[in-house]
């Protein structure tokens, strides 16, 4: 049994909520590493600054332990979004959580910032670090679904499974993953694999077919999460032709990421794996917009570059907005 | 053995430095079929001695109406200096991630700072009915802390309308099946509301005004 210490930092706080009558001179769209840190630039650049975030944290949330973010030898995630959050609590930020950002359009020199709570807010400048989130499937019945049988979070939802019958697709590092962690405790893992082989690592593999309780359907796909109030089973295809539907208590999805940037389509540049082409200077190509972080074209997802990235991308806007 | 190995206890040490006014942590055990009941009595009184601030008793039987809970054991209460009860239940065993949900409660008992925005205790305060959460976690969910802080600060700060109970689901499975949880957190509200992972408090406020004002019969 463990016991996990890992408090949010206690300090006052100065943050205030955003106003739609306010002209912000930056706006930050995506609270993860690279928005936080640009936050501390613009804010300690005297920049009235505004970010609007589903969660504070992103991907870090999620990351049991993190090894290489310079200065920790060892922290977990939630920890160090903790120590991320408290420096930007410092300062007279206006924040928004829990909400998405729609669209942005630009009118002139002003760009407008429309939420999934039907504000609209103004910035003289935009930074976009809305990072990446687990890829769906996009099947009928994921949505429905999810947080009914349909799962992301391997750790976290793993004891609901004990003598259940689970579905895991994807055959990488972390689908093979989740099948181990599955098949120790529930009745039956079946993973599901788009390719004709497991594309994880040898040793993951190797774990994986010692359990007798699993199959492995190879050239599958899911094409359809059936049930009623919960998850009851899954719609199958193989070989691009046989159906057939397996009984499931629970489908957990491990296919990878993409980067949150559907809101931004047809706004800025994209390439062609959906994120945003920047320059070296985080500059899109829409003059007064930046970007930082996972979201981006820069190579190398991590929480250190996604950091720098943030940082960089705020003396950028800094620069823009006193026209040096 | 201790539960609590040395580096803990040390640190639990320096958090316990911030504690200000005294807190009781009130436990109802069972011997029957009880996961985890031992393990909790063990853990408190280790936390107990480690501080003045923090005293531990176990509740009896008789006093369960007082408190109006669940038939499920263990559960822990956390209450003031003056024993004031503000509607704060664990339901299983504080272990894992839940350990900090735990700590943060003591500490906001204790101190009285919270972190919830003006606009969400305004709003709580003037609650026309009781409102209850049902906080699903599991002791390996990163994002289940969260949720848990949200729901005990709002019961903390609601002048007893609210009562948040975190859920250990693992422990109390049939619970678990009754609402439906196949992941975690699951914030059950008034049993006719839910949320899907650890959201902020924007959207729990929300469910709260959709409650409201859409009244159905509390079991």
């Amino acid at each position: 049994m463990d016991f996990r210490i890992n408090l949010r930092e206690r300090e006052d706080n100065k943050l205030v909520m955003p106003s739609e009558n306010e002209v912000y001179d930056v706006a930050i769209i995506g609270g993860g590493p690279a928005g936080m840190t640009a936050a501390v630039y613009t804010l300690r650049k005297g920049l009235k600054t505004a970010l609007f975030t589903f969660d504070i944290g992103g991907q870090m949330l999620e990351t049991y332990s993190i090894e290489n973010y310079m200065g920790f030898r060892f922290i977990e995630g939630s920890a160090l979004v903790n120590k991320f959050s408290s420096q930007i609590k410092q300062f007279e930020l206006a924040l928004l959580e829990g909400i998405y950002v729609k669209k942005i359009m630009k009118n002139e020199k002003l760009l407008s910032i429309y939420t999934s709570n039907d504000r609209i807010y103004k910035s003289r400048s935009v930074i976009i670090s809305a990072g990446k989130s687990y890829k769906k499937l996009g099947v009928k019945g994921e949505a429905e679904f999810t947080g009914k049988g349909v799962s992301y979070c391997v750790t976290c939802d793993v004891p609901l499974y004990k003598n259940k019958l689970v579905v895991v697709v994807g055959g990488g590092n972390s689908g093979v993953e989740a099948s181990i962690e599955l098949a120790k405790i529930a009745k039956h893992v079946t993973l599901i694999q788009r390719a004709s082989h497991l594309t994880a690592d040898y040793v993951l593999v190797k774990q994986f077919e010692q359990f007798k309780n699993k199959q492995i359907l190879f050239n599958s796909e899911v094409i359809e999460i059936l049930g009623d109030e919960r998850v009851r089973g899954v719609k199958v295809k193989t070989n691009n032709t046989e159906k057939k539907i397996l009984e499931a208590d629970g489908i957990f999805v491990e296919i990878g990421l993409v980067p949150n940037s559907k809101f931004v389509e047809g706004f800025v540049n994209l390439n062609k794996y959906g994120e945003i082409i920047v320059d070296e200077f985080c500059r899109t190509n829409v003059e007064g917009v930046f970007a930082a972080g996972d979201i981006t074209s820069v190579p190398e997802k991590q929480i250190i570059v996604a950091a720098g990235e943030g940082a960089k991308a705020a003396l950028s806007v800094y620069r823009y907005l006193n026209n040096i | 053995m201790a539960l609590l190995d040395e580096s803990i206890r040390n640190e639990l040490k320096e958090i316990f430095k911030e504690l200000d006014k005294k807190v009781y942590i009130k436990l109802f055990i069972s011997d029957k079929n009880c996961l985890t009941c031992s393990e909790t009595k063990t853990l408190y009184t280790e936390i107990s001695e480690l501080t003045e601030k923090i005293k531990f008793e176990l509740g009896d039987e008789t006093e369960v109406k007082n408190y109006n809970l669940m038939d499920m054991r263990p559960v822990t209460i956390i209450l003031d200096e003056n024993k004031k009860d503000y509607g704060i239940r664990f339901y299983g065993i504080v272990a894992g991630y839940e350990f900090s949900s735990f700590l943060e409660t003591i500490l906001l008992v204790s101190t009285g700072k919270h972190q919830l925005k003006d606009s969400s205790i305004k709003f709580i305060k003037s609650l026309p009915q009781n409102i209850d959460f049902k906080i699903f976690v599991t002791t390996s969910c990163p994002y289940c802390p969260a949720a848990v802080y949200i729901g005990h600060s709002l019961a903390y700060l609601s002048d007893n309308k609210i009562t948040s109970n975190m859920i250990e689901v693992s422990e109390f499975p049939e619970l678990g099946n009754k609402y439906n949880v196949m992941g975690v957190p699951r914030t059950v509200i008034n049993d006719s509301e839910f949320q899907e992972g650890a959201a902020p408090e924007e959207v729990i406020i929300e469910k709260i005004k959709k409650v409201i004002n859409n009244p159905t019969p509390q079991n």
